[in-house]
């Protein structure tokens, strides 16, 4: 998920991600996936599937399973990104 | 059948609960929570229950909306409604307040009744809401003695809507006649006793779990562990069964593959659980995986217990299971067998001319019962559609029966979406998507790529370009189509695609072509038109 110049941050991208499945304006780093922006399991997959086609990656059930909050899964799609 | 029917026999489901308040009163119904209510408690609550809906001016065949969660409250009012010859109208209690009084408004009910540990303000603000319809909560207490009316075999029990759609709305109407049938179909057809102990989370308010994994134990005073319904942790699930010594549960395949996920790579995750009790673990109302009955038997050391099943709301909900403690039989194509009609279930299969198809062709399958529904309420059309001839109904789903009479499903009705265990009409997400601001017209579509999550639901939307000309506008577009199908369902789209004018086909009338968007869509044949996200890389294509 890159802007039109192709050009935003990881982590742009991953909070764009993010607020276009919840239907939020606006996520933040230290926001917890589940107890502050209510995403349960079926949200958790859709993201990570979606991340994975658009970053092609592969986030494995353990990585994704230890995510709790948006700044960690930034991190974890980084650190795929990189390896 | 006598309207009256007999103590061992009961024709409508008050009938059966007022039996089981005399012979059982002090039987445990269910726990909740590991909060008990016995037949007696039950039975004086709905009767309190159902004078004070009375007194509020409900009349015999009026219509009672339940925007309840599982719990005690849903009882009550389901069987209270009833109790005061009125129909039940279950819906998903997770939608926002305006949606309840839009179905109230679509069947016609003048009452709705919510939790009863709703806040006084909602309350207030609900009832302002609702005008002159009533909003009640089971506290709701009679003034006076009520006389209540006589209910019979052939009234109307309650209405399930399996798409709320306010232009073609479809809610089955369920009989108490209907409902007594499947309960017995059921019992007879997968071997059900007394001596079973069903768990369940799946919502008391819907068919499966209401019919099958409530009703099924209140008929035969089966223990039942009744747990909240819940998406994000399945343990407490697998600890009820272990706890409770569970010998049925039931649950979509989905709720398996998610078990199967949470327990994953850790055998000391398994073995903190202990299903060997588990006679059926009944798979059904989602295609049928075999790798997940696989996984599920090698995870928890299990042997012959997960078998799959077939229904539908319009056959009241059960019409076959395959045989317990068999191994499942799996075609050619990996299709998992749905195993035998119930008894006084006929399933034939039907070339396009709707004539009688052989064993191991494959045609359209059509179920004869008497616990079929009479029809949709209120919508004629759409059930002269789904009569083949009376008593008689088109599933809409293609399959075969091989030569020994067991059904296979292939594939399902046309359009229809199966989220998360649940039936979702197309219509229903793109009604609620064209209503926002900017978009000219929406098509919803089923993918589903083989992942452990199954069936997603992705949504392309045409927009007027100069409508939203900058990112901003798009993603607000986005959030607003994300936030709005989430109030009204509960749950989000995978993913939301703003397209350019005329992607979506139609056909000369006007009407969309879902079939031939979606195979656009899986070849990748649609990224030049998608607006909004942009996509630097091109995705892997989802099968």
């Amino acid at each position: 998920m890159i802007n039109e110049n192709g050009n935003s941050t990881v982590r742009d991208a991953v909070h764009l991600v993010l607020e276009l499945h919840l239907g939020v304006d606006k996520v933040e780093t230290r926001q917890r996936l589940s107890e502050d922006l209510e995403v349960d399991s079926f949200d958790l997959m859709n993201i990570i599937v979606v991340l994975e086609q658009d970053f092609d990656i592969r986030i494995s059930e353990t990585a994704a399973a230890s995510v709790r909050t948006v700044g960690e899964l930034v991190s974890l799609v980084e650190s795929l990104r990189l390896s | 059948m006598t309207p009256a029917g007999n103590n061992s026999s009961p024709a409508t489901l008050v009938q059966l609960l007022a039996w089981r308040a005399m012979v059982s009163g002090d039987r445990t119904a269910y726990s909740y929570c590991d909060d008990p209510r016995t037949f007696g408690e039950l039975w004086s609550d709905v009767e309190e229950f159902a004078s004070a809906l009375v007194e509020q001016g409900l009349r015999p065949g009026g219509r009672v909306v339940l925007a309840l969660p599982n719990g005690h409250d849903f009882f009550t009012a389901f069987y209270g409604a009833q109790r005061a010859g009125a129909v039940a109208v279950p819906i998903f209690p997770g939608v926002p307040p305006g949606r309840v009084l839009e179905v109230a408004k679509l069947c016609g009910a003048n009452h709705v009744v919510v939790p009863s540990d709703t806040q006084a303000e909602t309350l207030t603000r609900w009832r302002r809401a609702a005008g002159s319809l009533h909003i009640s909560t089971i506290l709701d207490r009679p003034g006076s003695a009520v006389s209540l009316p006589v209910v019979q075999a052939e009234d109307v029990a309650f209405i399930q809507y399996t798409s709320g759609s306010t232009g073609d709305p479809k809610g089955v109407q369920l009989s108490h006649a209907n409902l007594m049938t499947n309960v017995r179909q059921m019992i007879a057809g997968m071997e059900i006793t007394a001596e079973d102990r069903f768990v369940s989370w799946l919502p008391a308010y819907h068919d499966m779990g209401l019919i099958l994994m409530t009703i099924v134990p209140f008929f035969l005073a089966a223990p039942l562990f009744l747990l909240p319904t819940s998406l994000s942790d399945t343990r407490p699930w697998l600890d009820a069964i272990t706890r409770h010594r569970g010998t049925f549960t039931a649950s979509p395949d989905f709720g398996y593959r998610l078990c199967l996920r949470q327990v994953a790579g850790s055998d000391r995750a398994a073995n903190a659980h202990d299903l060997s009790s588990l006679r059926v673990a009944l798979n059904a109302a989602e295609p049928v995986r075999s790798s997940t009955i696989d996984s599920f038997h090698e995870t928890f050391g299990l042997d012959r217990v997960m078998v799959a099943g077939y229904g539908l709301a319009e056959a009241t909900v059960g019409v076959s299971m395959g045989k317990p403690a068999t191994v499942n039989r799996i075609d050619a194509r990996g299709a998992v067998s749905v195993g035998r009609p119930f008894p006084d279930i006929t399933v034939q299969i039907l070339d396009d001319t709707d004539r009688v198809l052989p064993p191991d062709v494959i045609g359209h399958i059509v179920v004869e019962s008497p616990a079929n529904t009479r029809g949709y309420f209120q919508n004629p059309s759409a059930t002269d559609t789904l009569l083949a001839s009376p008593g008689a109904i088109r599933t809409g789903d293609i399959g075969y029966l091989d030569g020994e009479g067991h059904l296979y499903i292939l594939s399902r009705a046309k359009d229809v979406m199966i989220h998360a265990g649940r039936t979702v009409y197309p219509q229903e997400v793109e009604e609620i998507v064209n209503a926002i601001n900017g978009v000219r017209y929406s098509t919803a579509i089923g993918i589903d790529d083989g992942r452990l999550e199954g069936e997603q639901i992705t949504v392309l939307v045409e927009i007027r370009p100069d409508a939203m000309p900058d990112e901003t506008s798009r993603k607000s577009c986005v959030v607003a189509i994300a936030r709005a199908v989430h109030d009204r369902f509960g749950f989000r789209p995978a993913r939301v695609h703003l397209v350019a004018p005329k992607t979506i086909p139609l056909t000369h009338n006007g009407k969309l072509r879902r079939g031939e968007l979606k195979q656009q869509y899986l070849e990748g044949r649609l990224d030049g038109a998608i607006l909004y996200p942009i996509r630097a890389e091109r995705p892997a294509v989802p099968r």
